[in-house]
């Protein structure tokens, strides 16, 4: 049995590494999802003063824009998603759902935010804009692969009470499942040129750097190319 | 014969040699010093054959050191592990994939084969059982850090290829520590599992303790049935998992609003509270009707927490601070007399 139970762990050990491995050949070797050009205003680097000392790896963090989430996020949309709209007034919080996220760059839904509020310089052109269960039906709906992103995602519901409305609303929130983006060694010296010793800077006015960032088969993303402004 | 077999002999031992000098002292029984001799040269035969076979304890100091060693090889292991993480994410910046990809498989694997060399090595199994939980952390590190270099969404079969290596590693060597870190991984897995039936994601198991009492009572079924082969193992099953389904009723008790019952906060928080009574009694009934005192004090430790905690929750507000507590003493007291009346029924009906 003792035997048994080193070479089966050995065994296991091996197996698990190469199931997790061809999964990521599996995402990164065929026909790209999505790929786009962002900026530093989408994809900032994930800072920590704290554990700075400690983790010295590098990662960007998806700076996703959920202005205008209000406008398609409604109780139509929380209902075809999963979500009873209908229950306000129970205490009991309906648990997160988990979806595909669609993400738009510098398109109609950034334009039409410009429209009502003066952004920030920094602030991202990264617009989540719809979302659904099924990757493939949003990926036809939303076909240009270098403006949109499909990631996946979770959606949560919450009733908002508004003096207006004799009855709270449903709203619903976003939130990236994996919104960390590692930076491999070939990528650091070009992010590390672009942003010098100000790499904790959160907020530049004019973008140190581009990225373009690949989305495979299963709807995990990777630096393509990291190049300074 | 297993080492626990030569162990409960050992005590059997021990326990005799005392109890014969008491019935010397006590003038009711004395051996011919021929076959005192006798008895005494075979025990002392049996005991360093044990202790040359089995490595185990033969004097009570043996015993208590044993007990040292286990908390020491514990602390040792979970320090070890934290070392193992720490020293990974300081250096593994500069690193360039594939190498960072080999560390972290290399690390595992290393592990184990340090956890067969330290089991030929030492009989007692504690430095094995030290390095097999540093085996464990190695390969949730593996595939935690595999997980964010190449960006992978979280997923919670994570939790059943921690589970099988743990629990390969523990029948393996036959270490209790490290079929407690399986069984905890199993359960979380099986909890994140009953959670996504629900319609939500893994990651939100946790908000709804009853994932927990389903795995919880998988995990103390498997214990009803003993494991020869594997002394304990079968106490740990039914412990461990009777102690996740009591802390999860215990919580839904308390916040009924976390419960995917149908029911108003209060109706969920009464069925839970009742039902936290009920099984507590069940575990004690089930305890001392199969010989299991671990599931015994379980069942007596909860039924006596939930006891006050809904004691709290009816007189605290308004009732004086010092007539409260006398009342928990007095209830205290209460269960006492019931338990020593209980003990004493029990007493008779073995006499």
């Amino acid at each position: 049995m003792k035997r048994a139970g080193l070479l089966g762990a050995l065994a296991l050990v091996v197996l698990v590494n190469a199931a997790v491995l061809g999964g990521v050949a599996w995402n990164r070797l065929g026909p790209l999802d999505a790929s786009l050009r962002l900026t530093e205003r989408e994809l900032p680097i994930e800072w920590d003063f704290d554990a700075a000392e400690e983790d010295t790896g590098l990662a960007l963090e998806l700076n996703v824009n959920d202005w205008r989430v209000s406008h398609w996020l409604g109780e139509a949309k929380l209902r075809e998603l999963g979500f009873r709209t209908e229950e306000y007034g129970w205490t009991k919080k309906q648990p997160l759902q988990k979806v595909y996220l669609v993400l738009e760059f510098d398109g109609p839904a950034w334009l039409a935010a410009v429209k009502e509020w003066t952004p920030d310089p920094a602030a991202s052109r990264l617009m989540a804009v719809d979302a659904g269960q099924d990757a493939r039906v949003l990926r036809q709906r939303y076909a240009d692969p270098n403006r949109y992103l499909i990631l996946a995602a979770e959606v949560g519901m919450e009733f908002v009470h508004s003096p207006k409305d004799d009855r709270p609303t449903a709203e619903g929130f976003i939130k990236l499942l994996n919104p960390r983006v590692h930076v491999p060694l070939q990528h650091r010296a070009a992010l590390e040129a672009a942003v010098g010793d100000k790499a904790w800077l959160p907020r530049m006015k004019a973008p140190r750097y581009e990225v373009v960032l690949n989305v495979g088969a299963r709807h995990e993303p990777w630096i393509g190319e990291v190049k300074p402004r | 014969m297993d080492k626990s077999e030569a162990q409960a002999r050992a005590d059997r031992i021990s326990a005799f040699n005392l109890e014969l000098q008491a019935l010397e002292r006590e003038q009711v029984l004395s051996l011919p010093p021929d076959l005192h001799a006798a008895v005494k040269v075979h025990h002392e035969t049996l005991l360093r054959r044990f202790a040359a076979d089995y490595d185990i304890d033969v004097s009570r100091e043996q015993k208590q050191l044993s007990w040292g060693m286990r908390l020491a090889s514990l602390f040792g292991a979970l320090a070890l592990s934290a070392a193992v993480f720490f020293f990974f994410y300081r250096f593994w910046g500069p690193l360039a994939t594939p190498v960072q990809v080999g560390l972290l498989l290399a690390g595992p694997l290393l592990a184990t084969v340090g956890m067969e060399y330290a089991a030929r090595r030492e009989r007692s199994l504690y430095f094995a059982s030290l390095i097999g939980l540093v085996a464990v952390a190695c390969f949730v590190l593996n595939l935690f850090v595999l997980g964010q270099i190449f960006n992978i969404t979280p997923s919670q079969h994570a939790f059943l290829a921690w589970a099988a290596f743990a629990l390969l590693l523990a029948y393996g060597y036959g270490l209790r520590l490290l079929l407690v870190a399986g069984l905890t991984s199993l359960m979380a897995w099986l909890s994140a599992t009953t959670g996504t039936w629900s319609g939500c994601y893994w990651l939100s198991f946790g908000e709804r303790p009853e994932n927990f009492i389903l795995a919880g009572f998988a995990v103390s079924v498997l214990g009803l049935r003993e494991q020869p082969a594997y002394p304990g193992f079968a106490g740990i099953y039914r412990v461990y998992g009777l102690l996740v389904v009591f802390v999860a009723i215990l919580i839904l008790a308390n916040w009924g609003s976390i419960s995917y019952l149908p029911l108003s906060d209060t109706a969920t928080e009464s069925l839970y509270q009742t039902s936290g009574f009920v099984l507590s009694g069940l575990a004690i009934w089930l305890g001392i009707r199969r010989h299991w005192p671990g599931v015994v004090n379980l069942g007596s430790t909860f039924g006596v927490l939930y006891l006050y905690t809904k004691l709290y929750d009816w007189w605290w507000e308004w009732m004086p601070k010092y007539l409260f507590f006398l009342l928990l003493g007095l209830v205290a007291i209460l269960v006492l007399l019931v338990m020593r009346r209980l003990r004493g029924l029990g007493g008779e009906a073995r006499s």
